[in-house]
């Protein structure tokens, strides 16, 4: 298992946090704006060694993506603001922040450090040239005059010194993005509440039937239908109508954009289980799209991938259902129950507040309210 | 924004209901913000095993936990303060007849503990009410006595439970015979001040009221 604990500082609106006894699957609650989303991110970034690309991704998701500049059409370059990473907005010079797991591990501690310097500081040999920064400075007025330094332990090699202004922005070229998919031995992967990308969804079937696996597609569809026996991808563009099943019960084959949304929030689940192997699974709002009659049958699905394909999973929820399905679970198969963390993400204390999966069922019992 | 009430968890239905009502009865306004939610608990192991965990997620909040001391109130008290300790907490070796009440750094959480009847003697929530009856009221002495006979003619209830047939004999004497504890206190049955009553009300609110104010100062 990757991560055993996680500690944060400086990362967005921590300026100093734990998380402690992560297990494989961890479930993280906690009040809105507390930062469930913020150490579900933190964890993408140190697992992808403080990727840039991921950076991007995380502005999409909050849709505070940049502007781009399209007046040449064979550029594209789009200003990327990355003082939200910082505690306080702070980005001039000397502003850090460190994220670490496995703090007291000496073989397995992993530590990415995102800090900014005096741009003149930095020898032109270490800086990351962009051609298009002269084009691009004089559209935004202002030069970049401070350095973002990204160190993380286990690189194998030191990045440049990515040039920003005061305020953050960095100019994120095609260029950079190339650039960007920098090597990392274990990588995560966000699932947000929206549904994948159709591209993303292509790739991942090539893996599934390579490997075998339309099994653990089926049985996580078997959450919402226990009636489907198999799964079939037709070519061409990807669509819900363009994947059909099977019933034990006989029938046509039918698309399962017929079984409804929920459906393709199992499939994005499954895929992206499938696809995490070996790495770091992140999921916001696990239960999106679900009807709180199958969270217990949910989680069983969950945690079961989750073992068979090595993933260490994170997921947040608000939902009360969500978390009494999985104390159900951990009722009904005690087996699963040492896979399991819930952490309360409680910003009142400088750490979260961790409840072992075999606890969970005492304290719904108990009407504790550990949201 | 709702706002998420304290807890206060006691050992069975009983209890939950006989307290709600007696802080009910004595004009206690249960609708003021920093009114704890009364939670039961399911048997006094359960609540036991409970209380680290309702310690940990009570940042912000009092946490209340109210138990029989029955045979032993010493026992009773050595085993809710080994799970006071694993969260942080040093709490004394006896008890103060006042009650317990302390503030749990590790997890922000204000904790307090009332063992029925008295924090000091043996006995449980029947005691407690007991002592609500005018203790000159023939109906008791009767209660008493009748209960002491119906044992020496080999009635079925072991000697533990002899406060609780007093009390449910004298309860079924009265103006609406045989309701149960909370109906009763509702009812105004017992009208008797008792020290005991005084002193758990002092203890709810210091535990409750006073936490609730902390949080508003803040605020």
């Amino acid at each position: 298992m990757k991560l055993t604990d996680l500690q944060l500082d400086g990362y967005r609106g921590f300026e100093s946090y734990t998380l402690n006894d992560l297990a494989r699957v961890n479930l993280l609650v906690g009040k809105n704006n507390c930062g469930k989303t913020s150490v579900l991110e933190a964890i993408n970034l140190l697992t992808d060694n403080g990727s840039l690309r991921v950076l991007a991704q995380f502005a999409s998701q909050r849709r505070q993506r940049g502007f781009w500049f399209a007046d040449q059409p064979d550029r594209n370059v789009e200003i990327l603001d990355v003082s939200p990473a910082f505690f306080g907005y702070r980005v001039k010079p000397n502003a850090k922040f460190v994220v670490t797991s496995n703090r007291n591990k000496l073989f397995n501690r992993n530590k990415l450090f995102m800090e900014t310097v005096p741009i003149n500081t930095v020898g032109n040999d270490q800086l990351y040239i962009d051609p298009d920064i002269q084009h691009v400075t004089r559209n935004i007025g202002e030069a970049p005059t401070v350095g973002l330094q990204i160190t993380a332990s286990s690189l194998k090699y030191t990045l440049p010194i990515f040039p920003i202004t005061e305020n953050g922005s960095l100019i994120y070229s095609d260029q950079l993005r190339r650039y960007t998919q920098w090597e990392t031995e274990c990588r995560s992967r966000f699932l947000s509440t929206t549904p994948m990308h159709p591209v993303d969804i292509r790739n991942i079937w090539e893996k599934v039937i390579r490997e075998r696996r339309e099994t653990n597609l089926i049985d996580a569809l078997r959450t919402l239908e226990p009636d489907i026996e198999s799964i079939h991808l037709l070519p061409g563009n990807w669509s819900m109508d363009n994947v059909l099943v099977d019933r034990q019960s006989g029938g046509p084959r039918i698309g399962i954009g017929s079984f409804g949304e929920g459906m393709r929030r199992l499939l994005d689940l499954s895929l992206a289980l499938i696809d995490s192997a070996n790495g770091v699974l992140l999921i916001d709002e696990i239960d999106t799209g679900l009807h709180w009659t199958v969270m217990e049958d949910l989680w069983r699905f969950v945690i079961t991938a989750a073992r068979q394909s090595n993933v260490q999973v994170f997921a947040t929820t608000h939902s009360y259902d969500c978390l009494e399905g999985l104390a159900s679970l951990m009722q009904n198969d005690p087996g699963l129950a040492a896979d399991v963390s819930l952490q309360k993400i409680e910003r009142a204390l400088p750490q979260a507040v961790a409840l072992r999966g075999e606890q969970l069922p005492m304290a719904i019992e108990q009407d504790i309210e550990v949201r | 924004m709702v706002k998420q009430r304290s807890p206060l968890h006691v050992e069975g239905k009983d209890d939950y209901h006989a307290l709600s009502h007696l802080l009910a009865t004595r004009q206690l306004d249960t609708k003021v913000p920093w009114f704890p939610e009364i939670k039961e608990a399911g048997g006094v192991d359960k609540l036991l095993n409970s209380i680290n965990t309702a310690i940990m997620f009570g940042p912000g909040h009092a946490v209340g936990f109210v138990l029989d001391a029955n045979a032993s109130p010493d026992d009773r008290w050595r085993a809710v303060s080994s799970r006071l300790a694993s969260v942080g907490l040093t709490p004394p070796a006896d008890l103060p007849a006042a009650g317990y009440i302390d503030f749990c750094e590790s997890f922000q959480t204000r904790t307090g503990v009332w063992l029925m009847p008295d924090n000091r003697r043996e006995g449980a929530l029947e005691d407690f009410l007991i002592d609500l009856i005018n203790p000159t009221d023939p109906l008791l002495a009767h209660a008493r006595s009748a209960t002491n006979q119906a044992q020496e003619l080999g009635a079925a209830f072991p000697v533990k439970a002899t406060r609780k047939a007093e009390l449910r004999a004298w309860l079924a004497w009265c103006e609406e015979p045989g309701l149960p504890y909370g109906s009763a206190l509702r009812a105004d049955y017992f009208r008797h001040d008792s020290s005991d009553a005084e002193a758990f009300l002092t203890w709810f609110s210091k535990l409750f009221h006073a936490a609730g104010t902390e949080e508003a100062g803040q605020s």
